[in-house]
């Protein structure tokens, strides 16, 4: 285990191999579970002493496997995940854990176990699309049938207990997250955007207990520390991942991502799961209901109205999107930049009302769509005329 | 001077081969002027997403439904088709959404634009519907763009949790039916309340068992088409049968739909007895339409693979997969639990014995059809616009060669965005692809 800390450790964890721990916890005798997107219950995976790691791309990695066996008209953050996948950069893996989040995960799913069936346990998690009462019945059978798998595969019982001690655990995990976020509400933000996104990076890289001690190490070393920029226009990012260097570009045209809306952001963290009530049931709530991801249909007022009744579809936007304006005013965003990666379809549909929404709370907009790997100079050159508008 | 260039525009269409085929186009406008007229007359109208457990109820209650997506792809052929697209686009839905929705939603801004429907544009315009129903199942832009419609109309929308209706490889459905059932049924009689509420109709279980029934006898009438469809050579054409899908999918709970496939089938078994051939020069080869949504833009492609002689003798996209009801219908007394597990049996068909071959289902159908249909070659197409229907279709190239030599081409074409259908390279596909089909037959026969 490496003797550096705080932000140190992190930069060690990212520019050298952030799974070093993972494979070393392995070594040791642990299993090891590789995840994608947001839906999968980790809780569940730590009590079983499972170490659940986030699996993401390589944006500068040509996806030459991919090319060989995947279409190009779909998300290339997944095509890129698979593709490493496939060249062995999660040869270490027990197992993977892919929950359906959207159709190109789904899809993707369908032939993933044809080219790696290396790993012993592969598992695809139906997460129903919408969050109601029949969703939750049916992410109940889910959960349930996950235990199943889970207990077999490790031989051990799921106990209510574990399972209550490792939501606490992952709780403590999302508190210290949004106290390192709320770092950057200060005017003069102690931390880049950028070092935010890799600190978020390392602790998924972690078992939840060591993630949680490297974020404490972190929190107490920046708020010792003065500010990291010059005083850029303050922009949220909206989109799914942003592991691409898209945070990096945009701070690097002299603006602070002080907020997101994004996979690898907020949605990761922003919502606990509840304790003191019954384990699965906070597990559902939390994945289906409280994830803000586009994936999820979320029912409008509406259809409750009695017949002739109309309805107010702002009012609909902003119980689906207006969280984003929210972070928007409480971060004090001069500006907000889309990045949808293309044939994203939950990000897409949602364009126009995410950005008329932000726009109607006086935030303006700039969106961006293209593939995982970015083509900077053309997005540095749009980012920095909205950048300018911004100072006018 | 676009306006003459439109009007100029050649064919992109097919020509049909059936007689009855072409009743069916007539049959489709009936179903669409019924809902104009319906809607003039001030009977509910309800746009439907298909697949979303709601075309029987809407039957049953006398809705008028609108679908859609068939919608979209009819106007993929038509001047002003694009049109929609560009105005969605505009309101910044990326190019690389469902085509579909972007008809849909182009044609809802245009309809908020313009204060009414206009006669020129794609068959006139969808009649305003009273009610908007969509579901979970099947794919993202089922629900997220019938969630936009309602930022350009003011309609009570129901969407319906139908996610694993569908279930996705390595699931066995006999493990999970009763579950999937009990959640679908909670979601059907919620929808029964929203249109009852919405709508002022009625919901009567014993009619409801009546549609239902029928939809079972039009599905098994439409297998029966198909199945006849096997004889070499083969007496209908998969263009053919395009136009036949939306009266077993969308409008199976009708008696004339029901009529019209014993019409259809009395007319392929006559072409089969008098061995009559389709296309100018005959059946050369039998190709199988493996995988992926058609281009309705250009279903002219059929007509030039006839040229060649490669005669598309069957689909595995546009069809019924196996005769609709289950021995043990019967023991169904509840109308709505029979509805849904015909509806759960036939969506996930054959899922077990592709997951025994560790195969997606859809690379179960393509194995199953192309030696069921005795086909020498395979053409799918790859759709830019529809992750759930393109996504594989490379990977199952690989599964395929594990279980068949025949040649296998794959196109890409969108289903409902013109500007994404490339007319020369259609045609110089095509014409090497025959090419390989020749020679891999010739090899086969030992020639």
């Amino acid at each position: 285990m490496s003797e550096t800390k705080g932000l140190a450790r992190v930069n060690e964890m990212l520019s050298t191999d952030r799974f070093a721990r993972a494979k070393e916890l392995r070594a040791a005798g642990k299993h090891v579970f590789g995840y994608v997107c947001c839906f999968a219950p980790l809780e569940m995976l730590t009590a079983l002493d499972i170490v659940p790691v986030r699996l993401l791309g390589d944006p500068n990695e040509p996806q030459t496997e991919a090319d060989k066996h995947v279409e190009t008209i779909m998300c290339s953050f997944i095509r890129s995940v698979f593709d490493i996948d496939l060249k062995g950069c999660f040869s270490f893996l027990d197992g993977l854990v892919v929950p359906h989040s959207c159709d190109s995960v789904c899809m993707t799913w369908g032939i993933w176990p044809y080219y790696n069936d290396s790993r012993v346990f592969q598992y695809f998690l139906n997460v129903p699309h919408s969050a109601t009462e029949t969703g939750e019945e049916l992410m109940g059978h889910a959960l349930q049938d996950f235990k199943k798998k889970l207990e077999q595969f490790t031989g051990k019982a799921l106990t209510e207990e574990a399972l209550r001690s490792a939501i606490v655990r992952h709780n403590r995990q999302r508190a210290l997250l949004r106290e390192l976020y709320d770092l950057r509400k200060d005017p003069v933000p102690p931390i880049t955007g950028t070092e935010v996104k890799q600190v978020l990076i390392a602790v998924m890289s972690l078992p939840v207990d060591e993630g949680n001690a490297l974020l404490e190490e972190v929190l107490a070393e920046v708020r010792t520390r003065a500010s990291q920029k010059a005083g850029g226009p303050r922009i949220l990012v909206y989109g799914p991942a942003m592991d691409n260097g898209f945070i990096d570009l945009v701070e690097s045209c002299g603006a602070e991502v002080v907020i997101d809306d994004a996979c690898l952001g907020t949605r990761f963290f922003s919502a606990n799961v509840e304790e003191g009530i019954d384990p699965y049931l906070a597990l559902n709530h939390r994945y289906l209901r409280d994830t803000k991801c586009p994936r999820t249909y979320r029912r409008p007022p509406e259809e409750e109205l009695a017949p002739g009744q109309t309805y107010n579809y702002e009012e609909d936007v902003e119980l689906r999107l207006g969280h984003i304006a929210k972070y928007a005013k409480e971060w004090k965003a001069d500006g907000a930049i889309f990045y949808v990666i293309r044939f994203c379809d939950s990000h897409g549909f949602d364009i126009p009302d995410a950005r008329d929404s932000l726009k109607r709370h006086g935030v303006p907009v700039l969106v961006l769509e293209g593939d995982y790997t970015l083509t900077k100079e053309q997005l540095k050159t749009r980012i920095q005329a909205f950048l300018e508008m911004l100072d006018q | 001077m676009a306006e003459e260039l439109k009007n100029t525009k050649p064919r992109t269409g097919a020509v049909k081969t059936t007689q009855t085929c072409h009743e069916a186009g007539q049959l489709i406008k009936k179903f669409n002027a019924d809902a104009v007229r319906a809607l003039q007359e001030g009977s509910p109208v309800a746009w439907v997403m298909v697949s979303s457990m709601m075309e029987e109820l809407c039957a049953a209650m006398d809705i008028s439904p609108v679908f859609t997506e068939n919608y979209a792809t009819a106007a993929a052929s038509r001047p002003g088709g694009v049109k929609m697209l560009e105005v969605a686009e505009g309101d910044g839905y990326p190019q690389g959404i469902c085509s579909y929705a972007r008809v849909g939603i182009g044609h809802a801004m245009l309809r908020q634009q313009c204060g009414c429907v206009q006669p020129d544009w794609p068959l006139g315009g969808m009649a305003d519907p009273t009610v908007i129903l969509g579901s979970t199942n099947v794919c993202e832009p089922r629900y997220k763009w019938y969630q936009q419609l309602r930022r350009y109309q003011n309609v009570p929308y129901f969407c319906g949790e139908y996610s694993m209706m569908r279930l996705q490889s390595g699931v066995d459905p006999a493990e999970v039916e009763s579950y999937v059932i009990a959640a679908a049924k909670k979601e059907f009689l919620r929808c029964k309340d929203f249109l009852v509420k919405h709508t002022g109709r009625k919901f009567d279980e014993s009619r409801f068992m009546e549609v239902v029934l029928q939809g079972e006898r039009t599905r098994d009438a439409w297998w029966k088409c198909e199945e006849i469809r096997r004889a070499v050579p083969g007496p209908m054409p998969f263009e053919d049968m395009i136009g036949c899908f939306p009266i077993g999918f969308m409008y199976s709970a009708y008696p004339e739909s029901e009529a019209f496939f014993n019409k259809l089938y009395a007319e392929l078994e006559e072409r089969v007895a008098q061995k009559k051939e389709v296309g100018p020069v005959g059946e050369k080869y039998r190709i199988l339409w493996g995988w992926g949504i058609p281009p309705y833009g250009y279903l002219k492609l059929f007509n030039i693979m006839e040229e060649y002689g490669a005669i598309p003798v069957f689909g595995t996209s546009n069809t019924c997969y196996g005769k609709y009801t289950h021995d043990d219908f019967g023991s169904f007394t509840d109308p709505v639990e029979r509805y849904l597990v015909g509806q759960f049996r036939s969506t996930n068909h054959g899922m077990a014995e592709a997951n025994a071959m560790h195969v997606t289902q859809d690379v179960y159908d393509v194995i199953r059809f192309a030696k069921e249909y005795k086909c020498d070659g395979i053409v799918m197409n790859g759709t830019p616009s529809c992750r759930f229907r393109t996504i594989g279709q490379m990977a199952a190239i690989e599964m395929l060669k594990e279980s068949t030599d025949i040649p296998i081409l794959i196109m890409e074409n969108d289903m409902a965005d013109p500007r994404a259908i490339n007319e020369a390279e259609i045609r110089s596909s095509l014409e090497s692809f025959v090419q390989v089909v020749d020679t891999a037959k010739r090899r086969r026969e030992g020639n």
